[in-house]
């Protein structure tokens, strides 16, 4: 439970730091941050319902229809789930992994868009996925590093 | 090691995407609480950027430029760090000064805000401001710089609000183009703007300018929206459009009026 509301917690300051960073870098660098925390939840073995509250939250803050982003995302998170549960890929993998579940991600936020009328159908924007894939390379092992040094928040120590 | 896979937080987002779109749920009170949860947050984060930010990127171009000895190092830094407080607070109080003015002679009662964030979703060019209902600020209230038209509020928190610019996809106005007079619909495509519905008969050039006509009962009438950048004729289409430079750039916007009534 603990370790759940630590990784809701830390995906909730990306958030809220990507929302005022974004006004400052422009639209020169985009990347999505609730996508690494997906997937870093996903790869890292986090409880689904600790993702799903943290897309929920980062649906609800966004311009965009409700739930919207939490069917595509936990879409792409069923998908990636299915992967990992039969292959363990190593760090090396991380970038074209990002890559390629980023990219289907925001193909299928843009279909379930379309499917609904909410607009016309365009191809996502590839350099998107291509920064959050970069962006990954320094989320994951920042997120490790976190939740490392503060493991003593939610492991209980053998007496 | 990854779980095994649920398909519950799926059906969650399933049932909820649904209840919203149709309509069986109001997203205001959900998305109100919501804001107000990042208010404080994105108030502080803004401050810090704004404030200390540039103050210290001042002080360290200052920093470069000058080759003192010791005694005096110290008294140039000090006043370095008091000439970069001074800098942005020239460039605060210019801006505030052009909207004031603009203030002064526009006929509306307006609300001056503060841009403090942007959306999280990175393909939403929405944005927050400072300001929410308990300042007056209501669903659906016009947005405008002395440039021209912004967008309008999607959502209001009590501290804060959500705004939908013209930019953003699913933003529509009507517009009128000032010389030809020629009307239609302007719609933002996700980071730019696309004028449609035009008459192919229309005698419209590239550059002219853009303005509101007030017909969708949300945005003043005669404000810029932009100009012409470049017109689009389909052989066969019973239109024309045209892509518009919007008068706004939405890139630098920090600070913006709402509009509360005639």
């Amino acid at each position: 439970m603990r370790r759940s509301v630590l990784f809701f917690l830390t995906g909730w300051f990306y958030i809220v730091m990507f929302s005022v960073l974004r006004v400052l870098l422009g639209s020169g660098f985009l990347f999505d941050p609730l996508m690494i925390m997906m997937i870093y939840g996903i790869w890292r073995g986090y409880p689904s319902e600790a993702i799903l509250l943290l897309v929920l939250m980062g649906d609800l803050l966004g311009g965009k229809a409700l739930g919207l982003q939490t069917v595509s995302k936990m879409s792409t998170a069923l998908i990636l789930q299915g992967l990992l549960s039969v292959t363990r890929p190593s760090f090396l993998w991380l970038f074209p992994l990002v890559l390629v579940f980023s990219y289907l991600g925001f193909l299928l936020q843009e279909l379930l868009g379309y499917l609904t009328f909410l607009w016309a159908f365009r191809l996502p924007p590839f350099k998107l996925a291509l920064f959050t894939a970069l962006s990954a390379l320094l989320i994951f092992p920042l997120n490790d590093y976190i939740f490392k040094n503060l493991r003593f928040l939610y492991v209980k120590k053998l007496s | 090691m990854p779980k095994r896979r649920s398909f519950l937080p799926l059906l969650v987002g399933l049932i909820l995407f649904s209840l919203f779109r149709t309509g069986v749920l109001k997203e205001e009170m959900i998305k109100s609480f919501s804001l107000s949860l990042l208010f404080p947050f994105q108030k502080a984060f803004s401050y810090f950027y704004t404030e200390i930010c540039s103050l210290f990127e001042d002080y360290l171009f200052l920093l470069d430029l000058k080759e003192e000895n010791e005694r005096l190092k110290r008294e140039l830094e000090r006043l370095k760090m008091e000439n970069a407080l001074l800098r942005e607070e020239k460039r605060e109080a210019e801006r505030l000064r052009r909207i004031l003015k603009f203030k002064e002679t526009v006929k509306f009662e307006v609300i001056v805000a503060r841009v403090i964030g942007e959306s999280p979703d990175p393909h939403s060019r929405a944005f927050y401001i400072d300001r929410g209902s308990l300042d007056g600020i209501k669903k659906g209230m016009p947005l405008i710089t002395p440039d021209g038209i912004v967008g309008k509020v999607l959502f209001t928190g009590p501290k804060s609000s959500l705004i939908l610019p013209i930019i953003e996809r699913g933003a529509s106005l009507s517009v009128m183009l000032e010389d030809s007079g020629a009307r239609g619909i302007l719609e933002g495509q996700g980071g730019r703007c696309l004028l449609r519905y035009l008459s192919q008969e229309e005698p419209i050039r590239e550059g002219e300018r853009i303005l509101a006509t007030g017909l969708d009962g949300v945005y003043p009438k005669g404000f810029s929206v932009g100009t012409v950048k470049r017109i689009i004729k389909k052989p066969g289409a019973l239109f024309m459009e045209a892509e518009v430079e919007p008068s706004v750039r939405f890139d630098r916007l920090q600070e913006v009026m709402v509009i509360r009534k005639e």
